[in-house]
């Protein structure tokens, strides 16, 4: 049994639509993957909800996946700091991977301070142009990581470069049909940062708990 | 490749002849078509607004006459429609105008100021300059590339942002012209991808 914490902002005005059909699409996978018990943090839930769902887990290790905005030192749900450089020793043996704009600099170095076994995310503002046709292929590329190492049969670094080679690969295709976006994506792609303090061989056996 | 748009060179100039060495000189480098003076402000300005898909430089003279408005008003006037035309301020006497005057100028990005009264050989490569400018600027590659789209498929919904909003190429060209948030994200955001280009097709041709 793999424990997956999945912290989506559901309300939200602009992308309240698109979290949610990124939680979703971690959701649909988990279940075609197998053994993982997941536990929901919408916009109705704080810190402190965050803090009663990790103390469940009594220190075992977890994977932690947010949908929500971001700043440089916090994970921010429905305007409720929920990750912040205070709660950060929450998340010892966990692995962070969240599309949130900006945590990936100083949030992710203090996560990683407090035992945090890897953290992929943004360092950057990530944009999203929705143009319809385009949320899916934003979708796929964000989820893409995470998705790969739940499958198991690839480490943490592993997925982060399967998830570059495809924001690649898309990037290739949209900037045949729409410049703008394509160039958003790429925008998206510089902006991720994997960081692991030597534990990027790590797979999802490594995450399993009784 | 689509066929470039010539430059044109609009002189706003209650003053200025046919005959004057400087027009008779841009229009034999530029086309005599291409070539334009206006002695009433209202005409240039409204030619430059029905123009905006051609590169367009403005040699704008700050004295247009007792009745007319100042040569800044005329500048505002076009500068709150577009950013993409390249202006040239142009006065027999340079030094009259006033600080506040120099300082809107400067902030909305005037290119240069010229004496009139100067020599064809002082002035010509001062809007030479500005044209090449004109060429190099990547919201100005932009405008051309949008413009090359035929009308009804300009008009359709192109983009949409993370705040719902659907922006045509049209209104994509507004947001250009006018250097909104959007307008520069958007213009950054094509420098990157030609970057990126550039480099994959460097990394091509190493490993092929």
């Amino acid at each position: 049994m793999v424990k997956l914490l999945v912290a989506y902002d559901n309300t939200d005005p602009e992308l309240g639509f698109y979290f949610s059909s990124c939680y979703q699409d971690i959701c649909d996978h988990a279940l075609l993957c197998g053994d993982f018990q997941i536990s929901e943090l919408n916009s109705l839930h704080n810190a402190t909800h965050l803090q009663s769902a990790i103390g469940d887990f009594q220190a075992m290790p977890f994977l932690f996946v947010a949908y929500t905005h971001g700043r440089e030192d916090a994970i921010v749900l429905a305007e409720n700091e929920i990750v912040h450089l205070q709660n950060a020793y929450f998340f010892g043996e966990s692995f962070v991977y969240t599309c949130a704009c900006r945590v990936g600099k100083e949030l992710a170095d203090s996560l990683l301070s407090h035992n945090c076994r890897a953290f992929i995310g943004f360092s950057n503002d990530s944009w999203l142009l929705q143009a319809d046709d385009y949320v899916a292929t934003f979708r796929l590329c964000e989820n893409y990581g995470i998705k790969i190492f739940m499958e198991g049969g690839k480490t943490i670094e592993e997925s982060f470069q399967s998830m570059v080679k495809m924001y690649t690969a898309k990037f290739d295709e949209l900037v045949e049909i729409n410049a703008f976006a394509a160039s958003t994506l790429l925008d998206n792609q510089y902006a991720l940062v994997i960081k692991t303090h030597g534990n990027g061989h790590l797979t999802l056996a490594d995450f399993i708990s009784a | 490749m689509p066929q470039l748009n010539p430059i044109r060179i609009v002189i706003i100039d209650d003053n200025f002849r046919e005959t004057n060495p400087l027009v008779i000189t841009l229009k034999e480098k530029h086309g005599e078509e291409n070539v334009r003076i206006f002695r009433r402000p209202d005409e240039g300005v409204h030619f430059v607004l029905n123009n905006l898909s051609s590169k367009i430089v403005v040699l704008l003279d700050m004295d247009l006459g007792a009745h007319e408005r100042k040569g800044d008003k005329v500048f505002d006037e076009i500068r709150s429609n577009t950013s993409l035309v390249t202006i040239i301020i142009m006065s027999a006497n340079l030094l009259t105008l006033n600080n506040e005057t120099l300082r809107g100028f400067i902030n909305n990005h005037a290119f240069s100021a010229i004496n009139s009264n100067d020599p064809v050989k002082t002035n010509l490569p001062i809007i030479e300059t500005a044209i090449d400018q004109l060429s190099l600027r990547v919201d100005c590659a932009l405008e051309e590339w949008i413009l090359h789209h035929p009308s009804d498929e300009r008009e359709k919904p192109y983009l949409t942002i993370r705040t719902g909003e659907k922006y045509s190429l049209d209104q994509i060209l507004t947001e250009i012209r006018l250097n909104t948030e959007l307008g520069i994200y958007l213009q950054k955001g094509i420098i990157r991808v030609a970057v990126e280009l550039l480099a994959r097709q460097k990394e091509s041709l190493k490993n092929g």
